[in-house]
């Protein structure tokens, strides 16, 4: 049976923040998971994922999938551009946060690419919701083992995360 | 007096939280973030409005019994 147990946790203060990073990660698990409640100071949504310091776009891959009332966007590939979450903005009710719940399996691995697998929704807490469903690839060479992870707004507008946002990092061991 | 940037640092081997300011260099990566997000948003807005006109159109040919394009029928899940 897997367990999972808390590594770190943060939540940004006022004055909001451009970037939260986990860094030193340990390396004794077999997956990660990141809880995220997350609210942009703009209107843009897409947030995204950088690992090892490398933010090099052709490194990364995701593939997407979003529902929203009765209709859903196929899977739509974005190459070269991690978004692995959406974020709340600022047209949502005030302090309603997205959220994402993101899967990062066999991140010590030296020979497989890293795949996050993302399950979120965003909405206004008012007129919509977006149900989310993400993969994404980190295909950097040499692979690597994730021992840092950056999360960040990927937008125009110079979007920050705003207070109250909330990310948890877990490791989960498969006994 | 311009806004100053900070970021969160969480070292999960100590525990030991840091708020620190960007620096130069992860500025400039931001702003060039900005530039690459608004060409894939173009790229992203055109292809979906180029997907939907074919559907339109391979749409009301199949009610007009009019034969469609290799394009148009490519739209049709089945």
């Amino acid at each position: 049976m897997a367990t999972q147990v808390k590594i770190a946790s943060a939540t940004v203060g006022s004055g909001g923040a451009a970037s939260i990073t986990f860094s030193s990660i340990p390396q004794n698990y077999t997956d990660l998971r990141i809880k995220l409640y997350t609210r942009s100071s703009t209107g843009e949504t897409p947030g995204v994922l950088y690992f090892n310091s490398d933010t090099t776009d052709s490194n990364y891959y995701v593939r997407r999938m979003l529902g929203e009332g009765g209709s859903s966007t196929g899977s739509t590939s974005f190459t070269n551009t991690p978004y692995n979450f959406y974020m709340a903005t600022t047209s949502a009710t005030a302090n309603s946060f997205a959220i994402a719940d993101i899967s990062i399996p066999n991140y010590t691995s030296a020979t497989l690419y890293k795949t996050p697998l993302t399950v979120g929704a965003t909405e206004n807490n008012g007129s919509y919701a977006i149900l989310q469903l993400i993969t994404g690839r980190w295909m950097k060479s040499p692979i690597e083992a994730i021992s840092t992870i950056q999360i960040r707004p990927y937008v125009a507008g110079g979007a920050t995360f705003v207070e109250g946002c909330s990310f948890t990092l877990y490791g989960i061991s498969k006994q | 007096m311009s806004e100053v940037l900070t970021k969160v640092v969480i070292d999960c081997e100590t525990g030991v939280q840091s708020v620190v300011e960007l620096t130069v260099e992860e500025i400039a990566q931001r702003e060039a973030d900005a530039v690459a997000f608004a060409e894939a948003e173009a790229e992203r807005t055109a292809a979906a409005e180029a997907l939907a006109a074919l559907k339109e159109s391979a749409k009301a040919k199949l009610i007009a019994g009019e034969p469609l394009t290799e394009e148009e029928a490519a739209t049709i899940v089945l």
